[in-house]
């Protein structure tokens, strides 16, 4: 919509008139002159009358242009996008601000972080407001914050809220902040506008597009999308009238490196023995090289350069050296660089001075088991303990790795509800029948990988059967030698029969051509391996033959590792932290890195205790005291997805939202002046200006051009001294 | 105030054009001895032929070494000598008072008339006039004499151009009027219809004269320089064209260019020394070599 800012001054446009009067005043003026001939003029005159008409059009017009243009430019228009608040004054608006506060705001650009920059751009926002516009405020991490929830009059308490934001420390995801940002307007009359401030990374930007979501759920290895099918952007559904301003704050380069990546081989570390430490590097930004150093306890134990490359992931390795039992809190630091929160990876090295084991059942039941566990004596890894089914009671389990059930069935149902507690809390059970049960006695478990349904004795010339690994990659069997040519055998006399096996349940040895031996199957975090004989040599003599002692030595060990405990866990709000640190019970204190007091939770359910702790939101290393000492329980990690800085481009995230009116900027400036376009209208002065000084260069050299002296004819003759015209030669053919 | 031919010519200008000559290309027929090829069989020493011995005939021609030869009686002959006559045919019509300088282009042509006719007479050959615009206006036959030039010279002096040009006509009719072989010299700015111009500048050479043809013509008619727009007014007929030479300029080169290339190309075919002679041209440089490039290329 169009506004003059200075109407009066249309009246110049009479002025339009002036080139033309110019012109017929000229042709009146003309004066007579005498001349020996005017037939050759006439016949010039006729020849290029076109040309000559040609050019006074364009002439008049330009001259006449230039003061239509002048004119206008001197009327100061301005073309308003709001309809009705260029007549009545200021529209009451209602804007909705979403702000990017993932770490990868920290970038440092210049003298200030990208989230400085933020920070004034927000409160650049809120005070170009009136009196009576209102603003709410969400903050996009990988969930909705509200900053300000409710659209909101007072400018001041939301420009205070702001001025005590912190930059955060996730990842971040614009499509539900703004579906909640849209939500709050949408009761709006106001003229309306969304904010997105941002640092101009692409991972935010994840699900707006419907291929994009598609591809996300299809790729196998696509990093997480939370969310990616509850939210969906519809450009269409949105009202037109709604301006969107995206502010990107972020370099168009930007350079990042970080650790985002441990695996600990093997992942059960004894308090005697050294491991290997294998750190993944990712690098973004132009290639380069840098190092990265590994620290236990706060001494540096390793340190190797770095070949950096964007999107081609490092490996660096080191070797963990042996350490005294217990926890340690480790990390992987790279070089510094403008993102340097991310530069830490924390993770917790667990060490164990032994494999505490649980065995129940009677002395006779146990008696191969026992001394299988702790062949040389006292000096062994594992630590067994040993208790009948009677003593199980409300024994704690989780101070166990694993536990053996010889013969111990049946059991109290409480005894059977915390031995399944035990496996899914990552457990490992390991199940020897016997004669006290009756098939009916397992039916009462859901964590058995298959239910026996009766017990099988051979005939005498069958019970020879030849033992078969049939799952050769199983844990269990990976230290399991068999000679060359060799072939082993066990004599069974009896033998649990099965029902079918439940789902994921995998069959590792079998006796025969069919009939299992030892079922496995994952339950929860832990595992549940059941044989189908005694422990004893009542059923077979397998606790005589040389596999039985191999295979519950790697029992133990599987089970102290059957959790695969995650060496560290990503900043959240709120987090389940039982399964990360078993140590933690409602009694416990968790402190944070920075010495904070992290507010515990514990919710009660199905018999088991779930510890929840909120607000884990500052990497670093989480320590409880446990004992006397504060010891390491959580290691705290930002999610590194965000650190793999890849700017989007200002076209694309038009795109992606789709919407009639969406500005981009990349400044604070930029955005001041789109607002400014947006909201006072866009002054068209400035182009007709430059419009009006192309049209005067033509206008300059279009006349230049008509008044331009040309070679004379005598010279183009070359006439001699003696008359002789000598360059009708060199002159082309006349024109007739 | 001078008077005549010193109305045209200063002295020192008379001083560097008394050495020159205009040689006649061709036989003329004069009326008197001189230094130029006559038609006659005279008295010269230059050998032209024999012819056989008729009675009558001076014994003293009869070629005794032919007789000796051939028993026959053959007589020598020679090659006569004679004067030149020069006519001056001068334009004097509206367009010859055309001038963007100090000098019309009338007065130009009285001036080269001058200079011609000096050398001329300093050459002992005879010189004549016709004055024209659309007739002949003053005839003055060829003579030998200053006096003569100097009357001719009044006479161009007496006369203003004025009225329309009938160049055609009238140069058919002073073919007609000079009958035997001269030297017709026009001096005119050949402002008529080309065509017709050719046509009886043809009738001259028809009748054997030796043409030279003078264009005289202002620089500011050729190169078109006026600077403003204006109100051009003919100044025989009267006709105004209203226009600005600057838009012009292009179109007017190329047809001038072409009225000029035909009557250049007619005289080339028909054997006429045309000269352009610009009116801002010194008079004794121009003729001096206009003469100069004539004697080297006979």
């Amino acid at each position: 919509m169009w506004t003059l800012l200075n109407p009066l001054f249309l009246a110049g446009a009479a002025f339009a008139v002036v080139p033309l009067v110019l012109h017929l005043l000229r042709r009146q003026r003309a004066v007579r002159m005498p001349f020996s001939t005017v037939r050759f003029l006439r016949m010039a005159q006729r020849s290029s009358a076109r040309q000559v008409r040609m050019e006074n059009f364009l002439l008049w017009l330009l001259r006449t242009l230039l003061v239509l243009l002048l004119t206008l430019a001197f009327t100061g228009p301005v073309i308003r996008t709001t309809k009705l608040g260029g007549f009545f004054g200021a529209a009451r608006r209602d804007v909705a601000i979403v702000w990017d506060v993932s770490y990868s705001m920290a970038y440092e650009r210049g003298s200030e972080s990208v989230w400085t920059r933020s920070l004034e751009t927000v409160r650049e926002i809120i005070s170009g407001l009136e009196r009576n516009d209102k603003v709410c405020i969400y903050l996009a991490e990988d969930t909705v914050s509200p900053l300000v929830e409710q659209l909101s009059p007072d400018l001041d308490l939301a420009t205070s809220q702001v001025d005590a934001q912190a930059c955060g420390t996730t990842s971040s995801r614009l499509l539900p902040a703004l579906l909640t940002a849209l939500e709050a307007l949408a009761a709006s009359e106001n003229e309306r506008e969304v904010h997105v401030v941002t640092d101009g990374q692409s991972l935010p930007w994840i699900g707006f597009d419907a291929e994009d979501k598609k591809d996300a759920t299809q790729a196998d290895n696509a990093p997480a999308k939370p969310d990616a099918s509850i939210w969906t952007w519809d450009a269409s559904a949105i009202d037109r009238r709604i301006a969107f301003f995206v502010t990107m704050l972020g370099p168009t380069s930007p350079e990042n490196t970080t650790p985002y990546r441990v695996e600990l081989e093997p992942p059960l570390i004894m308090s005697n023995t050294t491991a290997q430490l294998t750190a993944g590097v990712q690098h973004s930004g132009d290639p380069g090289n840098g190092s990265i150093a590994f620290l236990i306890d706060g001494e540096e134990v390793g340190r190797q350069a770095l070949t950096l490359e964007a999107g081609v992931p490092q490996r660096a390795r080191f070797v963990v050296p042996a350490l005294a039992p217990g926890m340690h809190a480790a990390r992987l630091q790279t070089d510094h660089d403008a993102l340097s929160v991310d530069n830490q990876l924390h993770f917790l090295i667990r060490v164990r001075e032994q494999l505490p084991t649980l065995c129940v059942g009677t002395e006779d039941d146990t008696l191969f088991l026992m001394t299988a566990l702790n062949p040389g004596g006292d000096a062994s890894d594992v630590d067994v303990t040993r208790m009948t089914p009677a003593e199980l009671g409300a024994h704690p389990l989780k101070d166990y790795s694993c536990v053996f059930l010889c013969n111990a069935l049946p059991m109290p149902g409480d005894a059977l509800l915390r031995i399944e507690n035990f496996v899914h809390d990552g457990g490992l059970l390991v199940l020897f029948p016997g004669d006290r049960a009756t098939p009916a006695d397992y039916g009462h478990w859901r964590i058995l990988p298959a239910l026996p349904i009766g017990v099988r004795e051979p005939l005498e010339d069958d019970v020879r059967r030849i033992l078969q690994f049939s799952k050769l990659d199983d844990a269990l069997l990976s230290t399991m030698r068999i000679a060359p040519g060799s072939v082993p055998s066990l004599t069974v006399d009896r033998y649990l029969s099965w029902d079918r096996l439940a789902e994921g349940t995998d069959v590792i040895l079998s006796i025969g051509s069919a009939e299992p031996l030892l079922l496995g199957r994952r339950v929860g975090r832990g595992k549940v391996l059941m044989y189908a004989v005694s422990a004893d040599r009542r059923w077979s003599n397998f606790p005589l033959s040389p596999f039985f002692l191999p295979l519950v030595h790697q029992a133990v060990r599987v089970g102290a590792g059957i959790a695969n405990e995650e060496l560290f866990v990503s900043t959240s709000r709120e987090l389940p932290v039982t399964q990360h640190a078993p140590q933690l019970d409602e009694d416990s204190v968790l402190i944070g890195p920075s010495d904070q007091t992290i507010a515990l939770r514990t919710i009660r359910g199905e018999n088991r205790l779930t510890v929840i702790a909120e607000n884990l939101m500052e990497p670093g290393i989480y320590t409880s005291v446990i004992g006397a000492e504060p010891t390491p329980v959580l290691a705290v990690n930002m999610p590194r997805e965000e650190s793999n800085l890849t700017r989007i481009d200002p076209l694309d995230a038009r795109r992606l939202l789709g919407v009639k009116i969406c500005l981009v900027a990349e400044s604070k400036a930029d955005l001041l002046k789109h607002i400014e376009d947006h909201r006072i209208g866009r002054s068209l002065v400035e182009p007709l200006l430059w419009l009006v000084l192309l049209l005067c260069i033509l206008e300059i050299f279009l006349s230049n051009r008509k008044s331009r002296p040309r070679e004379n004819l005598s010279d183009e003759l070359a006439i001699d001294a003696a008359g002789n015209v000598r360059g009708f030669a060199d002159r082309s053919s006349p024109s007739t | 105030m001078p008077d005549g031919l010193s109305q045209f010519l200063n002295l020192s200008e008379m001083n560097a054009l008394s050495r020159l000559v205009l040689q006649s290309r061709y036989a003329v027929d004069g009326n008197l001895s001189g230094a130029h090829r006559s038609l006659q069989k005279g008295t010269s020493s230059e050998f032209s032929d024999h012819r056989q011995y008729i009675q009558g005939d001076d014994p003293k021609h009869i070629d005794w070494k032919v007789l000796g030869r051939t028993d026959r009686y053959f007589v020598r002959r020679y090659e006569d000598e004679t004067n030149l006559r020069v006519y001056l045919v001068i334009d004097r019509s509206g367009s010859m008072g055309y001038a963007s300088g100090d000098q019309t282009k009338y007065r130009f042509a009285c001036r080269l008339a001058a200079a011609l006719g000096y050398v001329v007479l300093k050459a002992r050959d005879s010189v004549g006039l016709f004055l024209y615009a659309d007739q002949i206006d003053r005839q003055m036959e060829a003579a030998n004499s200053f006096a003569h030039l100097n009357n001719m010279m009044r006479v161009l002096q007496d006369v203003e151009p004025s009225s329309k040009t009938a160049t055609a006509s009238t140069l058919h009719r002073i073919a007609e009027t000079v009958r035997r072989r001269a030297m017709i010299i026009v001096i005119s700015d050949l402002l008529d219809d080309e065509s017709t111009v050719v046509r009886a500048l043809a009738h001259f050479r028809k009748q054997h004269h030796d043409v030279i043809l003078f264009h005289v013509l202002d620089p500011a008619e050729l190169d078109l320089t006026v600077a403003k727009a204006a109100r051009f007014e003919d100044m025989e007929t009267g006709d105004t064209v209203a226009c600005d030479p600057q838009e012009i300029a292009r179109a007017y080169h190329d047809h001038f260019a072409e009225f000029l290339d035909h009557y250049r190309q007619a005289c080339r075919e028909m054997k006429i020394d045309y000269r352009l002679a610009l009116t801002n041209n010194p008079i004794g440089h121009f003729v001096r070599g206009y003469l100069s490039e004539r004697l080297r290329q006979p």
